[in-house]
Parts: C-alpha cells; sequence; structure tokens
C-alpha cells in the first residue's frame, strides 16, 4: 500500500503557535487529534508563562521547595537536561531575564517600548533542585519552558497517538517535529526554512526540503519572535551569560535528533554558540544546518547538502 | 592620570559596553562577517549556497572537514555527550508534510 496515498493533515493553534498533526492513515486523523489535544491543554495548563492559572505561575519565589505536578517535574527535568547537554546555553532560570527583556506576555500582544534593556542576573540552572517531584529553587526564580516545553510536548504526544493508534504520525508545534510510528515509505518530507508555516505557502529565504524517519527536527532562528526596545530590534533566543539576546551569527539553525527535545537543545544552542557551532554540532554527531546572517548554507555531521 | 583623563577613560568604556549591547541586541546586521568566517572551521562537511528557489547553487568539499563528522547512521542512540542521535535526515523534495522553522506567534 502506497501511504502517502491515505496521509491526512489537520492545523490548529495552541500553546501560542501553530500545531500540525499528519498521520499515514487518514482514518484515524480524528483519533490522533483527540489525543494531541488533550496533551498540548495538559502541557499548557502545566508549563505556560502567561497563563494566569498555569501551575509554573504559581510556583514559590521565596526559596521554599515546593511539590510539582508529575507533568511539570517531566517538563522540568527535560529542561535541566538540555542545560547540562549545552553547558548551560540553553538555561530555564531565564524567565526574569525575559520579562526584562519585554518578553513578559504571549507574543503576539507585545507592544514597542521606549525603554532599553537592563540586562538582569540569571540564577543559572545548576541552582535550581529537582528531587523527583521536589522542586527547590533560589528566590527570585522565574523558570522559562519556552525553549524546551514544545519540543518535548511534540516528542510525548507523537508517542503517544502512535501507541495508541498503531499509526505512523508527526507532530510539528511552531517547527519542532517529532514523528513516531511507521514512517511513510518516502520518509517524513520536511521543509526547513527561517520561520515555520504552512507547507503549502512558498517559503522566504532559502529553504530545503529533507525527510526523516525516526526522531525529531527543530529549528531555531532569530528572525522569528523580533520586536522593539529601546530603539534596539530584540529576538526570543537569550544568551544566558548576557541576559541579552544572542548575537546573530547564524538566522537559522536545524538540527535532527534522536528527538526533538534533543534537536530543539542543539539548535538553539547552536544560535547561542555563533562561530563556534558548526565544530561543536559535528562533534556531538548532530547533523544540521546552519544558515548565516547572509542567507549562505553550511552543513555538518550527515545532513545532505 | 587626572581626573580629566580618568572621566574620559569611563566615558569611552561605557561607549564600549553600549555598543556590544547594541550588537548583542540589534540583530543581524553588524555581525555579518561572522557567519562568513565560519565556512571554514572544522566540523563543516560541506559549504553550500543557497537560492529562494531551495536549490543548491553550488556545493563543494570544505577545505577543512572534520574528522569526526559522522554519517549519523544510528537508529536513536545516546552519544558520548549524551545527545540522543537518530539516523540523519536525507535529501528530498515535492511535497512536504510539515515545515520546520523559527516558532511564528499567533
Amino acid at each position: 500500500m502506497n501511504t502517502a496515498q491515505t496521509h491526512a493533515a489537520a492545523s490548529w493553534l495552541a500553546l501560542g503557535t501553530e500545531v500540525r498533526l499528519v498521520v499515514t492513515e487518514g482514518s484515524r486523523l480524528d483519533d490522533a487529534r483527540r489525543l494531541l489535544q488533550a496533551d498540548l491543554a495538559e502541557v499548557d495548563a502545566a508549563c505556560s508563562r502567561f497563563r494566569a492559572d498555569a501551575e509554573l505561575r504559581a510556583l514559590p519565589r521565596d526559596g521554599r521547595p515546593a511539590t510539582v505536578s508529575p507533568l511539570l517535574a517531566e517538563a522540568i527535568g527535560v529542561a535541566l537536561r538540555a542545560a547540562r547537554l549545552t553547558d548551560g546555553d540553553v538555561d530555564p532560570t531565564i524567565g526574569g531575564a525575559l520579562e526584562a527583556a519585554g518578553y513578559d506576555r504571549d507574543f503576539v500582544t507585545i507592544a514597542p517600548q521606549r525603554r532599553a534593556v537592563i540586562p538582569r542576573e540569571i540564577p543559572g540552572w545548576r541552582s535550581v533542585r529537582l528531587d523527583g517531584r521536589t522542586l527547590t529553587m533560589p528566590p527570585g526564580t522565574k523558570l522559562d519552558l519556552g525553549a524546551t516545553a514544545k519540543a518535548w510536548a511534540a516528542d510525548r504526544s507523537a508517542a503517544r497517538i502512535a501507541d495508541q493508534t498503531g499509526v505512523g504520525v508527526l507532530v510539528s508545534l511552531g517547527g519542532d517535529i517529532a514523528v513516531a510510528g511507521p514512517a511513510p515509505a518516502e520518509g517524513w518530507k520536511i521543509r526547513v526554512q527561517d520561520i515555520a508555516g504552512h507547507p503549502e505557502d512558498d517559503p522566504e529565504g532559502p529553504y530545503a526540503i529533507v525527510s526523516i524517519r525516526d526522531g525529531g527536527l527543530a529549528t531555531s532562528s532569530v528572525t522569528a519572535r523580533r520586536w522593539r526596545r529601546g530603539g534596539d530590534i530584540l529576538h526570543h533566543i537569550l544568551d544566558p551569560r548576557t541576559g541579552l539576546p544572542a548575537a546573530a551569527v547564524w538566522r537559522t539553525v536545524s538540527v535532527a535528533a534522536g528527538t526533538c527535545a534533543d534537536a530543539n537543545a542543539a539548535s538553539t544552542a547552536a544560535i547561542i554558540r555563533g562561530v563556534a557551532a558548526p565544530s561543536w554540532l559535528a562533534a556531538h554527531h548532530l547533523a544540521a544546518r546552519l544558515v548565516d546572517t547572509k542567507g549562505l548554507v553550511l552543513t555538518v555531521a550527515g545532513w545532505p547538502a | 592620570m587626572n581626573r580629566n583623563e580618568i572621566a574620559g577613560a569611563a566615558a569611552r568604556e561605557r561607549g564600549r559596553s553600549r555598543v556590544r549591547s547594541l550588537t548583542a541586541a540589534s540583530g543581524l546586521a553588524g555581525v555579518a562577517a561572522a557567519g562568513a568566517v565560519a565556512f571554514v572551521l572544522p566540523g563543516a562537511t560541506h559549504h553550500t549556497t543557497t537560492s529562494n528557489s531551495g536549490k543548491n547553487s553550488s556545493s563543494s568539499p570544505s577545505p577543512s572537514p572534520s574528522p569526526s563528522a559522522s554519517t549519523g547512521t544510528n537508529s536513536s542512540t545516546n552519544n558520548s555527550s549524551g545527545f540522543s542521535t537518530g539516523n540523519s535526515p536525507s535529501s528530498s523534495s515535492g511535497s512536504s508534510s510539515a515545515t520546520s522553522g523559527g516558532s511564528s506567534a499567533n
């Protein structure tokens, strides 16, 4: 059977971005969508930095230990793992610095501000302790799981949907992509580009089409989620060492890995590492495509040229 | 160093700090040259220029390919640094199922 003939897809908005779900059997799309919608609602309620009723927002700010839900514990564990793997490039304790930079609400509602950014000291991921479900942070620490939660959610839901429906599935959350179950004969075709969009729409800027059969693929870009502050144009990828947006050596980095969470951690770290990123990615055997600020493309560690 | 010289040095340092902050914050233009430097760094396996059509207009081996560059044929294993690695992506064409890019805001 040619599975390409029975693909079915759905798109909607959740977690402040676009969700895309593709299954290899159209008859299972409705079931898959229900599972994914339920999963994302749980993740949003636990991890959102912007929802007043989110569990993340209710964490104590005075240094007291807190018992968190199993789901939030898992999400924080993924974030701390990303911090460890990237030597702190991807640090979940940048929540306060992001707020100081102006990213303190749902992105579409951010208005330009005249005040310049005053970098805020970042507590650092090593100061966070997660022992089972008991979380302890320095006073005043605000976590931001935005760098890792969508990718982890894509991994989690793709695996669950494939397990419960028995079909191949692709989950994309704002361009963080996880696949699970039996892949189509030609693999999952993915177009990498500066900013995620509908596959039917023509992309802006350089792009490439690749195929994956397992794991995940993620792209980080300084061309997405930009805003004005004090006469400067800021983007959302902060360098934890400065508390400021990372210097733009690469405008876009895409990485393929065994999970979307790891791909996302690596692509974000590559943006922050700048000129050191290609050798770092190669040393970790992470297939990657890097686009510099002029649009020139560099591929490493097995990414097709 | 007299008081005026000290004040002048402090002003110059403040100016440099401001320039550093703006370089970090203002995005693409100021550091464009750094991207070109990266094309001869170890670890690169190929460098290409890509047009908006998505086709490579040139492709050639890097002058300094990394000896550690992997073909990435392991399927979902953890490498020595802890990252999980899957099969490397393969080149493809035609209609795609999804796009991967920076997260758009909606």
